[in-house]
């Protein structure tokens, strides 16, 4: 049974077919791929899907891992993958959603302030929703995961520039959205 | 950009736990694509049971016969009580009739062959057969 060992180890005992390995796997890296999955489609049904593909992806191409990079970039890309593809999926339904959900935000606040911060959650959460797949993915690998530069690079196959320029217009869209809602004096306006 | 808008997005982004149903789901799914191979395994044995008992069946001995046919090792007799029943082709010498088979060919579908060689009682060939040419009585 494999529970602890190296991760070339257990990538080794998951190219053999071992179950406890899978298992291992799955267990080490469960949350971050449902995490991303999560933050980048904004439903918990959604991201269940997704972090199914990607774990179902992943046990069936391991014999082809060579190594080349680490497990967790190569699952990185494959939750990506796997976001962007659920993305293409859902489109037509997407447009729905959002217009559902932003009449939801648009009623009258709450007065209670805990009320007024799930407001706010759920504002930032939609305004990183309703943005492109491309600036949305370097924003959840950025925010998520705390993941660098050259470290979404890899799991986007770009080039840390292009994630730096996606990241500032990512930054500069979310700030026109939300930056109405920046407290002053201590509250939340 | 804005320390609040970091901030919240590191907030309202955070990781979260994976659902406990997540392992349960993956292996569901990774059980449906072992099932049609075993229903193609459990048709192919199918398939293989009957193709060997329609061979066997086809192989079988012939199936008993009637109580006034006796079939010797290599030779047999066969006494014609009745002979309009057993709807020989041609018409048995009078008296008590009994002829000597030294073949026997029963194939299920097909009429049962027997080859006449000899009349019983005085060993002669089958007059009524060898006349017309025949060897063969169909039963």
């Amino acid at each position: 049974m494999v529970l602890e060992g190296t991760e070339r180890e257990l990538v080794a005992a998951c190219q053999r077919g071992d179950r406890d390995a899978f298992r291992a796997v799955f267990e080490l890296h469960k949350d971050r791929v449902y995490s991303i999955a999560l933050r980048f489609s904004g439903d918990p049904a959604a991201a269940m899907d997704v972090a199914q593909d990607t774990f179902l992806k992943l046990f069936s191409c391991i014999r082809d891992f060579r190594g080349q990079s680490t497990l967790d970039t190569f699952l990185y890309r494959l939750v990506v993958n796997a976001c962007l593809d659920r993305r293409r999926k859902d489109r037509r339904l997407l447009p729905l959603v959002e217009e559902w959900a932003a009449t939801l935000l648009a009623k009258d606040a709450n007065p209670s302030e805990e009320l007024l911060r799930n407001e706010l959650s759920d504002r930032v959460r939609s305004a990183v929703e309703k943005l492109a797949p491309e600036l949305r993915m370097v924003i959840v690998l950025r925010y998520t995961e705390g993941l660098a530069y050259d470290e979404i690079a890899e799991a986007l196959g770009c080039s840390p520039g292009t994630v730096a320029s996606r990241l500032n217009r990512a930054h500069k869209l979310l700030e026109r959205r939300l930056g109405h809602l920046a407290p002053e004096g201590g509250k939340f306006v | 950009m804005s320390k609040w808008l970091r901030d919240e997005l590191a907030r309202n982004l955070r990781p979260v736990r994976a659902p406990e149903s997540l392992w349960e789901r993956i292996e569901r799914a990774t059980e449906v694509p072992t099932a049609p191979a075993l229903h193609w395994t459990r048709w192919a044995i199918a398939a293989t049971l009957a193709i060997a008992t329609i061979v066997g069946a086809y192989q079988l001995p012939a199936p008993s016969l009637r109580a006034d046919v006796q079939i010797a090792s290599t030779q047999a007799d066969l006494k014609l009580d009745r002979p309009a029943e057993w709807d020989l082709r041609c018409v048995p010498p009078s008296g008590r009739p009994g002829y000597r088979v030294t073949n026997l060919a029963a194939r299920r579908g097909h009429p049962l062959t027997l080859a006449v060689s000899t009349r019983e009682e005085d060993g002669a060939g089958c007059q009524a057969c060898h006349s017309m040419g025949l060897n063969q009585h169909h039963l």
